[in-house]
């Protein structure tokens, strides 16, 4: 009568496509895909809840250690029963699932397995009815009815894919080892998920002698912790990168699996008749509330999950409530850990995977309120139908479960009674008990959005971390295409020569919303001193800093003698000698030590260091003072040993920022001296300075920036024509036209 | 390093040797009960002489008013009875606190019994406050565990008071302290 | 007077950030603040002696006790004092600016010597004040209510006399520091010759202990032996034993004290005359020789060369090594502290472990020596790390001159670490020998090798976060600006960090040994295990590291 059952039900599913089956552009079609697939899940929910399977508390014959308890139906059909249990849920959700989400490796699943499913469900059709329910397979039950009704849609809407698909030409053949790969590990992951609680006492025993106890931490125990906490996290890494689709599609094929997975223990009848089995533990109720977020993108209990839930799950893991004398690998154990673990892990992901947006306060003050209106519930459930003569012990706040665990001090809590008597029935709180609970609990929650606050920051910085690391690596290609096969020590630019090259540069700090320097552009070349004019503040030392490599670029370029400075910073800093405005020398080092080492670091050869170094101590009359640590130097000589480093390995490029502040006039012509005899050598000068007499001496051109832009780049010679260097300086500054 | 830093260090390394002292030392196989060999009396005062003969210890201390309290030790108990001799000129309310110790030091049970000479005795009633005993010697055991010996007044020139110590474990050894008091001479 | 007010004023603003007395809430934040420090170290004296109470000593031990504590305490004052007088009055930077004003030399001197009074004074009414207090506490019913408002009064006076002895001997200290700065080998020696007595003294001070204690039987022998310690001590350190006096007063015939009696008036009087005498001769020494010593700090000699420094070329990483030797290892400030963890830890291992090998201990207490083992081992290792989460910022503005060098950043970065590892290196082999000598039967040879591994990944691992710490959040504006003295949050990172992975690392090496022992038997499996997780961590803090440097260097 079964197979009727069945046949008819999938004739019908086919009638009623048949009617679409010409309005293929429309929505009819798909939309009676969608209506069959749930109405396949709602069959395997009311098969669920119909019965619960005979198989669980049975165990294979295992080397003769125990043996299985249905011996007349013998091994062959007790694990046929078993496979169609486990591998029909799989093919429940994985098909409800085709029916919305159009997901490759779905599409594999369903095409390719699912035939042979439909095939082995259908050699096993009489074993699962007769073993797994109980029942007759000529006889029309509850839950065979509905066994049949779901054998059916799913044999149909396997049958209707492949004709959808071929109909379509969109047959998802693999592309490679990789597909190959992926298609095995998701079939392989999404077997396990929806592997029953009792399959791993029905495979090897729950009773044997050789079990391992629950309580002892042995090498089973090992093998289950670290597969149960790496292989969450390597699904996460798994999936982080997919599109958001297919993270839907494999967040509920988990979430619904689990969900069933847990009911394998829940049925009708003990529903209505047994209020103690109603899954109103805060733990059992993520079970069902993850898949229903997910699906109906449900905001608030999602939430109310991942704050209250969560800790909740860690608690019980921390106190689990089986006895020590229970093997591990029962289904018990399994099902605890399982639904546990489960509450505790799903919630992180869901976000980390942005299927939720990351909380806020608000939503952690309505979770705190959804926590209020469950507690209240579940006490009140507690009392009244504890009053009524049942022993629930919903959320452990009837119980002596926690206080058992805790200590004599919490037992005495706990025995601390406030009753009543209404109608007959005796109705009691535990109110010192049941109000620590609740503040403890509300603060544990907000220790948890402590905890989670961390976590994100963390996530955020890694987040960063990554992308900054893509741009360096897109950076490093775009120079390699620039380069078009040339050594990276060759300049960009080969036909620069010795030139600084400022192109529509632009800095932008980090902590500022306007540019410190807008649009910059101005050239340098060879042999010129090049002075640099603005007041306090416009921008000049921003521009020294991003070209010395200090500060990084927001915007433009800037090349040295060819070299990007962004993208070759190295080749470009050889070529520069950089003289700051505040000397940054190494204090207990002697002037010689120090000058040495920067040498070092440019890989100056001896004979070219000495000359140079012999030279400098000459002009700058250091002789009694170059081997003294620089501690004991005046600022003059301070300033002067700056200098002599910053020319040690003859830069092409020497940046002089304010140098000649408080130096003596001896040391300023010294200076001015060193000046431009490094430019008649061909070399560029690069001179910012507040002294307009200096500038308009020794500088050959000049550009003045003003509030982050430049206003003007003349040569000074033709400036003298028309007034002094002063007098023009102070009209551009003070808002007059420029001329560039 | 910084000084709170090297603190908790410190604290921690002193925490580590007491932990292992407290928890992870070997319990005895079994409990033998080791008895009070021998009662030791501890001095107060600083050591002022150990004479040759006799093996006598003298140990004296000063009191306010610049008088010395002289206390011997016997190493074997004196013909007149006792083992300790404290001798000290009056002063109102002048008081001793004797301190004991007992050998082995791993004795099983620790403690003291004091007898004493209650005629001698006087003691106050909590509720009246009165002085019930017709003695001028007020005898107390402190949170210590210690003998404190009191003189309210003296009705003669000299005044003695003897105390017996003994084990609490039962033990028969005991230790005679005989306290001398005497008038300062005018 | 007004000048001299102004001077303490503006120097007390300098050395103790009086940034509180700007609004009446910081103000009255600052006090809460100060007296909960107060109250808390009170209670942790309190707490102290209580237990020792009830292990140890007598009601009547209180006085002692205190001896004890304040002999201890005002000991290091007085060494404090005199060091921090030497750098206060010769060598602050301030001084060249206090010269130039237009007030006597004498006054300059006058509120040094108050500023570094007042400065003493908050020290002491936050640590031998409240631990004075808190100690007498556990004995109110011999000394006084009254010794609790006497001490606090006292010790507006008593830290003069540190004070003034400091300002005393630190002139001799001066000619001492000055000769060992102008002879650098006769630092270098003394310091070699000084360090290896203290840690041949230790050795042999740790090797006389017992090799059976049993605290639980042989305590009454124990207790008596520093009862007679203490008797002699308090003979012994007389004028500290008077302050004591002064504070609790004399006993009395019913052994009590009695605050207010001759004899403390009479200690106050000899105190009082110690102070001006003290004073006197400041004056008539100190401040006489002030000006021409403290200006003399301005000097620098100029040394004569004999002959020319030639310019030698060497490779970039031995030129930063070059560079971080000289100002790191023989900047005495940088590698003093750090070098004194290196050589304390063998010392403080081999202590404990004596002591543990004295106790009879059975085998949850052999499992939790070798955890506590491990935490000693670590923690003042990994905390000595807090001066490399600050190395990078203090060289100021040199620092991002650096920036502007054509070379791969790592180089200088590894380069600063360079020393590090190699002096915690050869401190771990030699902590992980002395550990070795004492648990030779259970740890064999390669199990200690393993062992070492671990620390040495473990330390390694600490020391590159620390410096990422830095480099991620660098302070070298503030060096530049400010000096030493700056307030590093990567510091207390560091230091945060070095405790929790200590303790992590503790707890799992007993879980892990408590299994092996009673299952297998052989520790190599836990030590294994332990270098898993160490090579885990070394590797995802280098890894980190190298990202982190790559990416964010440049833009820090």
């Amino acid at each position: 009568m079964n197979y009727v059952v069945s046949a008819g039900v999938a004739a019908l599913a086919a009638t009623f496509m048949l009617a679409f089956e010409g309005n293929r552009k429309g929505n009819g079609e798909r939309s009676c895909v969608k209506v069959f697939s749930a109405a396949l899940l709602f069959f395997y929910f009311l098969r669920c809840f119909a019965y619960d399977s005979k198989l669980i508390g049975l165990t294979l014959v295992v080397k003769g250690y125990s043996s299985l308890a249905y011996p007349e139906a013998g091994a062959f059909s007790a694990v046929t029963a078993f496979i169609a249990e486990w591998f029909s849920l799989a093919a429940a959700v994985a098909v409800t699932l085709k029916g919305f989400f159009k997901v490759k490796t779905l599409d594999r699943v369903v095409l390719f397995l699912m035939p042979v499913w439909c095939v082995i469900n259908a050699v096993s059709f009489k074993s699962a009815i007769n073993i797994s329910m109980g029942g007759d397979v000529n006889k029309i039950t509850f839950a065979s009815f509905s066994f049949a009704a779901e054998s059916g849609l799913l044999g149909y809407l396997t049958a209707y894919h492949w004709y959808a698909a071929i109909r379509d030409k969109d047959i998802p053949l693999f592309d490679g080892w990789k597909s190959a790969g992926v298609f095995a590990a998701c079939v392989i992951f999404g077997a396990l998920s929806a592997a029953p609680n009792y399959w791993c006492q029905f495979i090897f025993g729950a009773s044997v002698k050789q079990a391992a106890l629950v309580k002892s931490f042995g090498f089973e125990h090992r093998l289950l912790l670290y597969g149960g906490v790496l292989l969450p996290i390597a699904a996460y890494f798994a999936v982080r990168h997919r599109d958001e689709k297919t993270i839907k599609c494999a967040l509920l094929y988990f979430t619904l699996t689990a969900m069933f997975v847990y009911c394998y223990t829940q049925n009708f009848y003990d529903l209505v008749h047994d209020p103690t089995s109603w899954p109103l533990h805060l733990c059992n109720t993520a079970m069902f509330l993850l898949p229903l977020c997910l699906t109906f993108r449900m905001k608030r209990l999602f939430y109310f999950t991942y704050f209250i839930n969560v800790f909740g799950a860690v608690m019980a893991m921390l106190m689990p409530n089986y006895n020590d004398g229970v093997r591990l690998n029962s289904a018990e154990i399994i099902r605890f850990w399982y639904n546990h673990y489960y509450a505790f892990y799903m919630p992180l992901p869901v976000v980390a995977l942005k299927q939720f947006p990351r909380p806020t306060v608000k939503q952690f003050r309505y979770s705190m309120i959804g926590f209020v209106i469950y507690f209240l519930f579940a006490l009140s459930m507690n009392v009244i139908l504890r009053g009524y003569g049942y022993n629930p012990d919903y959320f452990f706040l009837a119980g002596d479960h926690i206080v058992s665990t805790l200590g004599t001090w919490a037992e005495n809590i706990y025995d601390i009674t406030l009753g009543f008597t209404l109608g007959g029935h005796a109705f009691s709180f535990r109110p010192v008990y049941q109000a620590l609970f609740f503040f403890l609990y509300v603060g544990f929650g907000l220790g948890m959005w402590f905890v989670y606050e961390i976590g994100f920051s963390l996530a955020d910085a890694h987040g960063r971390l990554t992308d900054r690391r893509k741009k360096i690596k897109l950076d490093k290609f775009a120079l390699e295409a620039a380069l078009d096969g040339r050594s990276i020590e060759e300049p960009m630019n080969n036909d620069a020569g010795i030139k600084l090259e400022l192109k529509h540069f632009s800095k932008k700090y980090s902590t500022s919303k306007v540019y410190a320097v807008n649009d910059a552009s101005f050239e340098v070349h060879g042999g010129e001193i090049f002075g640099f004019l603005g007041p306090n503040g416009a921008g000049k030392s921003t521009i020294i800093k991003s070209i010395v490599g200090i500060q990084p670029i927001t915007e433009g370029a800037i090349e040295v003698c060819g070299y990007d400075c962004e993208k070759q910073p190295v080749q470009a800093k050889r070529l520069i000698g950089y003289v700051p405005d505040h000397y940054a020398l190494y204090e207990k080092l002697t002037g010689r030590e120090y000058i040495n080492y920067i040498a070092d670091i440019y890989n100056v050869s001896r004979e070219d260091r000495t000359e140079r170094i012999e030279r400098h101590i000459k002009m700058f009359e250091l002789q009694g003072s170059i081997d003294n640590p620089i501690k004991t130097y005046s600022h003059g000589m301070k300033q002067k040993i700056t200098i002599m480093a910053a020319l040690v390995h003859d830069p092409k490029l020497w940046i002089l920022d304010e140098p000649l502040t408080g130096l003596d006039p001896n040391s300023i012509f010294q200076v001015k001296e060193c000046m431009r005899q490094h430019a008649e050598a061909g070399n560029i000068v690069f001179f910012s300075s507040h002294i307009i007499d200096v500038v308009e001496r020794i500088c050959d051109r000049i550009t003045i920036i003003k509030k982050g832009k430049i206003l003007v780049t003349r040569d000074v010679a033709d400036i003298e024509k028309e007034c002094p260097l002063e007098e023009y300086y102070l009209k551009m500054i003070n808002g007059e036209s420029a001329e560039r | 390093m910084k000084k709170s830093v090297i603190l908790i260090i410190a604290i921690v390394y002193l925490g580590s040797v007491f932990i292992v002292g407290l928890l992870g030392i070997k319990m005895g196989l079994y409990n033998k009960t080791v008895y009070t060999e021998e009662i030791i009396y501890i001095p107060e005062g600083k050591l002022e002489a150990t004479l040759s003969d006799d093996a006598r210890e003298v140990y004296t201390q000063a009191t306010r008013t610049g008088n010395a309290i002289r206390e011997v030790r016997y190493k074997k108990r004196h013909e007149n009875g006792f083992d300790v001799y404290i001798d000290a000129i009056y002063e109102e309310g002048i008081t001793f606190e004797l301190k004991f110790e007992v050998r082995p030091d791993n004795v099983t049970k620790h403690g003291f019994d004091y007898a004493y000479e209650k005629d001698k005795t006087y003691s106050i009633d909590p509720e009246t406050g009165e002085k019930i005993g017709g003695g001028n010697v007020k005898f107390s055991v402190n949170g210590d565990g210690n003998a404190v010996i009191t003189f309210a007044g003296m009705d003669k020139q000299a005044e003695t008071f003897d105390v017996q110590v003994t084990p609490s474990d039962g033990a028969n050894v005991q230790l005679i302290v005989r306290i001398n008091v005497r008038k300062p001479t005018v | 007077m007004k000048e001299l007010k102004a001077l303490v004023l503006m120097q007390l603003k300098d050395k103790l950030d009086l940034g509180f007395v700007k609004t009446k809430k910081t103000l009255i934040r600052k006090i809460v603040f100060t007296l909960l420090k107060f109250i808390i170290v009170a209670a942790v004296a309190f707490v102290a002696r209580y237990l020792l109470g009830l292990f140890m000593f007598y009601n009547s031990d209180t006085p002692q006790i205190m001896i004890v504590l304040a002999t201890f305490l005002i000991g290091v004052s007085f060494i404090t004092c005199t060091v921090g007088l030497v750098k206060s009055l010769y060598f602050a930077d301030d001084n060249k600016v206090l010269i130039t004003l237009p007030v006597e030399n004498n006054i300059i001197f006058l509120s040094k010597l108050a500023v570094y009074y007042l400065y003493e004074l908050s020290k002491e009414y936050l640590l031998i004040v409240p631990v004075l207090i808190g100690v007498g506490l556990n004995s109110l019913n011999i000394l006084t209510f009254w010794f609790i408002p006497w001490t606090l009064l006292m010790f507006l006076i008593v830290p003069m006399v540190p004070v003034l002895t400091g300002a005393l001997l630190s002139i001799p200290a001066l000619y001492i520091a000055r000769f060992a700065g102008r002879y650098p080998v006769f630092k270098v020696a003394l310091f070699a010759v000084v360090a290896g007595l203290l840690i041949w003294g230790l050795a042999v001070v740790i090797g006389m202990l017992p090799e059976n204690i049993d605290l639980i039987n042989q305590g009454g022998t124990v207790l008596r032996t520093i009862k007679n310690f203490l008797m002699k001590f308090e003979k012994t350190v007389l004028p500290v034993s008077w302050l004591i006096y002064l504070l609790i007063g004399r006993r009395r015939a019913d052994l009590t004290y009695s605050v207010f009696s001759a004899r403390t008036f009479i200690i106050l009087g000899g105190l009082l005359l110690l102070i001006v005498l003290l004073t006197g001769i400041v004056f008539l020494v100190s401040r006489p020789l002030f000006f021409g010593m403290m200006s003399k700090s301005f000097e620098f000699e100029k040394k004569s060369i004999d002959r020319e420094k030639l310019n030698r070329k060497h490779g970039r990483w031995f030129a930063f090594l070059y560079k971080e030797f000289k100002l790191c290892i023989i900047n005495e400030e940088v590698s003093l502290p750090f070098l004194a963890v290196y050589i304390a830890v063998p010392l403080l291992i081999f202590l404990l472990n004596k002591l543990y090998f004295a106790m009879d201990t059975r085998l949850k207490g052999q499992v939790m020596t070798y955890a506590f083992n491990l935490l000693i081992m670590l923690l003042p290792m990994l905390a000595s790390n807090a001066v490399i989460a600050t190395l990078f910022s203090k060289e100021g503005r040199a620092g991002y001159v650096k920036k502007t060098k054509p070379i791969n950043i790592m180089m200088p970065i590894f380069a600063k670490l360079f020393f590090f590892m190699v002096f915690s290196l050869i401190s771990i082999g030699v902590t992980v020998a002395v550990f070795g000598s004492f648990v030779y039967g259970v740890f064999k040879w390669y199990d200690l090798a393993v062992l070492g591994l671990m620390l040495v990944l473990f330390q390694y691992g600490h020391a590159i976060l620390s410096a990422l710490l830095d480099i991620m959040r660098p302070q070298n504006e503030q060096y530049a600006t400010v000096g030493d003295n700056v307030q590093n949050p990567n510091e207390t990172v560091s230091t945060i960090a070095a405790f929790a992975i200590s303790a992590i690392v503790a707890g799992f090496s007993y879980i892990l040994f408590s299994e092996v022992t009673l299952s297998t038997g052989t520790v190599t499996l836990a030590v294994v295990k332990l270098l898993g997780i160490a090579a885990v961590f070394f590797a995802a803090a280098l890894s980190l590291f190298i990202k982190c440097v790559r990416a964010y260097y440049y833009e820090k």
